[in-house]
């Protein structure tokens, strides 16, 4: 009920003449056309037969209309169905620990003047800068922490940043009235209530927020996986590294048919598979976003909180 | 009373304060400990690593075990002939970046904030930020398709006023690497960097409208005193985390759109460092660490000039630390 | 540190004595050229580790692996490193001191990095296994046979590491065609309407590219011609390179130092010399007279391929390009206009110089024995026996008779394919009734690697000559005979001596730092520079030179003399 109140409230605040109205819904348009087209060029490429791909360039309607991309797809990633499901949960459980961390932390470190506060800044400030490299993390993760082969070399050393920790202490510093901290205090409410029930709803978009930019890097990393799980594993690889090593390897062997075959190519999808991949990539997470998207789109927080 | 004295009894008193504080506030501190604790496992104790570079880092050996060598790896680096010229692109091309990118994210972000119909914004959001889950690769593959004077979309459209004439080829030309690099970024990130500011723009109290507009203030008027002020402390903060990877212009995408007509203008470290590399004459794990370990200490040079910079600015409230 | 590295040289050297002694009393072999290979009851087990190809469905089940353990009579475990980071997942293992595999197969490392790791102890050297021949039977009694002398002369030698050891197995994986795939293409249709014989010189080529300009060969009225084009970042198909050797010989790369030979053996580069410069004033003209279209330096390959692969009614706008065929046409058997590209030989220059470019032709090496196998003696009979003719069919084109045969007598008296090089012996038939394994598909038949497999130029000359009837179409027949005539035309057109891979001392890497990628970088950007006018070939040759100098050339050459010397 509250949402709905302010949102109408918000509208009436908003309101601009209607010739201005025009202009900015055409600015807004184009713009919107001048990142979708591209973006659809990319669906209707991966529609498209290689052949016709080849010869006459991207074209939006294609010329030859083909799926061979995404059959190839699945002919060849027949673990793609398992590694879609691993990848939502790398995605989720890592989302929800990563979340659970930076708030908190961030969260701590947004109280005014105690103690360590300029300590643990400093703390979380130098990981930024300076790391120690590959070889030096895999000893800990893979040697000392034993985490080869499993789903938390995936999820773990990406759980946090201290870029997330930071943009959350700005939010909740911005976002959250110290008046209300310190009257449900004076009522005698402990840290961990306050957080959760007074500070957590009003940061709702900032959760939101890295939320979205957590689920985003979950979903598409591949790099964890490519040190930390053997290629004999099929079982644990989430989506995006079957995808990215099906690409790298069609590259080379695309290259090497050169070299290979004098008198006969083979032709591979190179490049309307590339396309099919951005898409079955790119489909679940861009439907997760309206999700997260209703949270930042400006609405409840303090209004919500008030009413 | 000795100084000596004085001073134990000051630290005893401060340990005291400290702890009397911790017991006091020990759930403020709850807070900290898992997050503390994930730091040191995987940033601080990995931090060892970094001795790689001043060492001819050998697996047999070990981190510990390998030879030290100095500033040798610094130094090959230095005495490159390149070096001046990958660093001066690699920060031409950030600057422009972010010069480009930075206002650009925040003044849609306001646009985007004053469409009125809820509906309508959210398409556009939506479809602003699509572009960001093209890959590097498809990206450039499409530039390369657009801007072909001979095939692509842009020689077919200069053909439609100019029959039988081919425009001037802007791939070829050394000068644009630079605008087609940073334009295209923006195209691709525009909508995405615009989140973090919708969300810190939601958090704009309405009663703060209803009262300018009370007091007759336009709608302009109140972006500039109303929804600016609350992104300030985002944008500064954004503004600050960016100027700490100015150094670090990504791989793919420059490696992936140069050519040797524009490598005088799209040479940046990261290539640089993979090319010497595939040459294989150098210890490349120490190589590359000690490019990364000079990288770092400017990009933490910039963070905190510019930390130090926005706090006086703004009075000590808009600072990392 | 130089004392403790001799020190570990010397170690290792005594070891591998040992290591050369022991295995002549190995016990676990059966006698040479037997099969299986090892031993009934002995129990071994081989541990195969290789970067993965994503279109290999499994290889544990695979037909291959199969094959070598009937073969073997032994157990074979694969694992699998990923396709393309295997060298850091190889870093990674060996600094965190996991027991490595028994073999490594297909790691492509470098001649630094194997030296590097051999002699820190992770790989075993294979050189006393070649010097004592006990364990080499199929090598010396099959695959030895399909090498030229020259090719016999180098295969050991140029994988030796600067201690004089050898840590890989080598392999031959060159095609007779390979090394001479690359130059220039013309539009025969442009030369008839233009009623022009097909170029042998450089000033016929010029002259006909200005008439492609000016004539308007495709007819429509419009001057849309391109008279000459290539793509980026390519050795094959750079235009530079390409015209360059008519003046002087330009090796087959865009990314290396280019370094050349002289007949005497003197390490050379061409951008030194006066021919060089010729040629490059030359080529600068050509492109300010509009001859060489601007996109040779920016487009991909795709690009290219979009002035060629037409359809329909559109005119042919392009004149010539430059590289290898392959990359003209989405699909060459029914490309329309495939029959309208001749592929030329080598022209010859104002001075009568015409090379062709090509490359050194060397084996690889990429097979490796880590010291952590048990057996080693049964590792290398297993990739001795990769170099037999039957398990090298198998492993290129799958099972026989299923994927390959055995010419038959008639048609192993029809010759070779490449008879007319001195190739006549016809062995056997990969293609006929269409069974063919496609190269690139999903496959459980194969590893889809070619450098397990000995085919040497000798080799993959051995397949039977075409018949008339075995064309399935004009096109493919066209196709099969341009390309066979264009490698006839540069075939042998270089210089005596071809620079490969050169195995430098730690202390000439410790020299060379970062010069051979400076200076590669650096002379391409010149190049490239020189031709479109942003350089003047007279004007900054002398700054030019001097840039070189101080990236460090004359170490370059120098320490590439010393390891050149090293071997011839």
């Amino acid at each position: 009920m509250a949402k709905k109140k302010h949102a109408t409230g918000l509208m009436r605040y908003n309101r601009i003449k209607p010739a201005t109205n025009v202009l900015y819904s055409a600015i807004f348009i184009t713009l919107a056309l001048i990142c979708f087209l591209p973006a659809l060029l990319v669906l209707m490429v991966s529609i498209s037969s290689e052949e016709s791909v080849m010869r006459y360039g991207y074209s939006f309607i294609p010329k030859e209309f083909s799926m061979d991309a995404y059959t190839y797809l699945i002919r060849q990633g027949n673990y793609i169905g398992g590694a879609f499901f691993n990848s939502l949960k790398i995605t989720v459980i890592g989302t929800l620990i990563g979340l659970t961390m930076c708030s908190t932390m961030g969260y701590a470190l947004s109280r005014p003047n105690y103690r360590l506060r300029g300590f643990f800044t400093w703390f979380i400030f130098i990981p930024m800068l300076f790391s120690g490299g590959l070889v030096a993390s895999y000893m800990i993760n893979a040697q000392i922490l034993g985490l080869k082969n499993t789903h938390w070399a995936l999820i773990l050393p990406i759980c946090c940043s201290s870029f997330y920790i930071v943009i959350m202490r700005t939010f909740f510093q911005t976002t959250v009235p110290e008046a209300i901290i310190e009257s449900a205090k004076i009522d005698g409410a402990r840290q961990v209530r306050i957080f959760t029930q007074i500070v957590l709803p009003i940061s709702l978009p900032a959760i939101a927020t890295i939320g979205l930019f957590f689920t985003f890097a979950y979903w598409n990393d591949w790099m964890q996986a490519k040190y930390y799980l053997d290629n004999n594993v099929h079982n644990l690889f989430p989506m995006q590294y079957v995808l990215i090593s099906l690409e790298k390897n069609i590259e080379f062997l695309s290259r090497n048919i050169q070299n290979m075959t004098a008198g006969s190519e083979v032709n591979l999808p190179s490049e309307t598979i590339r396309m099919a991949m951005v898409m079955v990539a790119v489909i679940p997470i861009a439907c997760s976003y309206p999700f997260f998207q209703k949270y930042f789109i400006s609405g409840l927080t303090i209004g919500a909180v008030k009413g | 009373m000795s100084k000596s004295a004085t001073t134990t009894l000051t630290a005893n008193k401060r340990r005291n304060g400290l702890w009397k504080q911790i017991c006091r506030r020990w759930q403020l501190f709850l807070f900290l400990i898992i997050p503390l604790a994930w730091l040191i496992t995987f940033c601080y104790i990995p931090m060892g690593g970094v001795q790689i570079a001043f060492k001819n880092y050998m697996p047999k050996k070990g981190i510990l075990g390998s030879d030290w060598v100095g500033w040798t790896h610094f130094l090959k680096f230095f005495n490159s002939f390149y070096f001046g010229r990958t660093v001066g692109n690699t920060l031409r091309i950030s600057l422009y970046s972010l010069c480009c990118s930075f206002p650009l994210s925040i003044i849609f972000a306001l646009m985007m904030n004053l469409i009125i119909n809820a509906k309508f914004k959210k398409v556009v959001q939506t479809l602003t930020y699509m572009p960001h889950f093209i890959s590097t690769v498809v990206l450039v593959g499409m530039l390369n398709q657009m801007l072909n004077p001979v095939a692509g979309l842009y020689g077919n459209i200069y053909r439609l006023f100019h029959p039988g004439e081919y425009p001037v080829d802007i791939l070829a030309r050394a000068n644009s690497f630079d605008h087609l690099y940073v334009w295209s970024g923006i195209w691709q990130n525009l909508g995405w960097n615009t989140i973090i500011y919708m969300a810190a723009l939601s958090g704009v109290d309405p009663e703060l409208h209803e009262a300018a507009q009370i007091d007759g203030a336009s709608r302009l008027k109140r972006v500039w005193y109303i929804d600016l002020p609350v992104l300030l402390p985002t944008a500064s903060i954004m503004l600050i985390m960016n100027s700490g990877s100015i150094m670090s212009v990504g791989f793919e995408k420059a490696y992936l759109m140069q050519n040797s007509v524009n490598s005088v203008y799209s040479e940046v470290i990261s290539t640089y460092v993979y090319k010497t590399g595939l040459g294989g004459t150098t210890n490349q794990m120490s190589y590359a660490a000690a490019i990364g370990l000079f990288n770092n200490v400017i990009n933490g040079i910039l963070l905190i000039t510019v930390n130090y910079i926005s706090k006086k600015l703004s009075g000590g409230t808009n600072s990392l630390f | 540190m130089r004392k403790v590295l001799s020190t570990v040289l010397s170690l290792l050297l005594v070891l591998s004595l040992f290591a050369g002694s022991a295995f002549a009393a190995s016990d676990l072999l059966n006698e040479p050229g037997t099969f299986p290979i090892v031993k009934e009851g002995s129990n071994v087990k081989l541990t195969i580790a290789t970067p993965a190809v994503a279109t290999v469905t499994d290889y544990d089940d695979n037909h291959l692996t199969n094959y070598w353990r009937e073969k073997m009579g032994c157990e074979i475990e694969i694992v699998l490193f990923d396709g393309s980071e295997y060298k850091t997942q190889l870093q990674l293992d060996t600094s965190a001191g996991t027991r490595l595999p028994d073999m490594l197969l297909n790691f492509g490392l470098s001649g630094t990095e194997r030296e590097s790791y051999g002699t820190q102890g992770y790989f075993v050297d294979l050189k006393p296994y070649f010097d004592s021949k006990e364990l080499t039977y199929w090598f010396e009694n099959e695959a030895l046979g399909y090498l030229t002398e020259g090719e016999k002369a180098v295969t050991i030698s140029a994988g030796l590491s600067s201690n004089g050891a050898l840590y890989a197995f080598p392999f031959w994986a060159v095609s007779v065609a390979d090394p001479w795939s690359s130059g220039m293409i013309i539009n025969n249709t442009f030369l008839e309407a233009l009623d022009m014989e097909l170029p042998k010189t450089l000033e016929e080529y010029y002259n006909y590219l200005v008439a492609v300009k000016t004539q308007d060969p495709n007819g429509n009225g419009i001057a849309d011609e391109i008279p000459m084009s290539g793509y980026a970042n390519s050795g094959q198909a750079c235009v530079i390179v390409n015209l360059l050797n008519s003046f002087t010989y330009y090796p087959n790369t865009w990314s290396g130092v280019a370094l050349c030979a002289t007949d005497d053996g003197k390490i050379y580069v061409p951008y030194q010399t006066p021919e060089f410069k010729e040629g490059m004033k030359f080529i600068a003209k050509m492109y300010a007279e509009g001859l060489i279209s601007e996109l040779s330096f920016s487009q991909d390959r795709y690009g290219l391929q979009a002035m060629t692969d037409l359809t329909g009614d559109t005119p042919d706008i392009i004149g010539s390009i430059t590289g290898h065929r392959s990359m003209m046409f989405a699909n060459h058997n029914t490309a329309e206009r495939r029959m309208h590209y001749t592929s030329m030989g080598p022209l010859v220059g104002p001075e009568g110089v015409a090379w062709a470019s090509s490359y050194a032709v060397e084996p690889v090496y990429k097979q490796f024995i880590t010291t952590d196998c048990e057996n080693p003696d049964v590792a290398f009979a297993l990739i001795d026996f990769m170099t037999s003719t039957h398990a090298t069919l198998t492993a290129r084109y799958g099972r026989e008779g299923e994927y390959w045969r055995y010419a038959t007598e008639e048609e192993a008296s029809r010759g070779s394919s490449w008879s007319e090089l001195g190739y006549t012996e016809a062995l056997y038939t990969s293609s006929w009734e269409g069974s063919k394994l496609a190269w690139g598909q999903q496959t459980n038949e194969i590893w889809n690697i070619t450098s397990i497999t000995w085919q040497p130029q000798g080799f993959t000359a051995v397949t039977p000559a075409k018949l008339e009837s075995e064309y399935y179409s004009e096109t493919n027949k066209y196709n099969n005979l341009d390309w066979n005539s264009a490698i006839m035309a540069r075939y042998g057109q270089a210089p005596k001596n071809l620079v490969g891979t050169l195995a430098y001392t730690p202390e000439e890497i410790e020299m060379l730092g970062t010069s051979q990628t400076d200076i590669g970088s650096y002379v391409r950007e010149c190049m490239t520079r020189m031709v479109t006018g942003e350089m003047d070939v007279e004007r900054d040759w002398d700054t030019f030179q001097s840039n070189l100098e101080a990236m460090g050339l004359s170490t370059v050459l120098s320490c590439a003399q010393a390891a050149w010397d090293r071997v011839h």
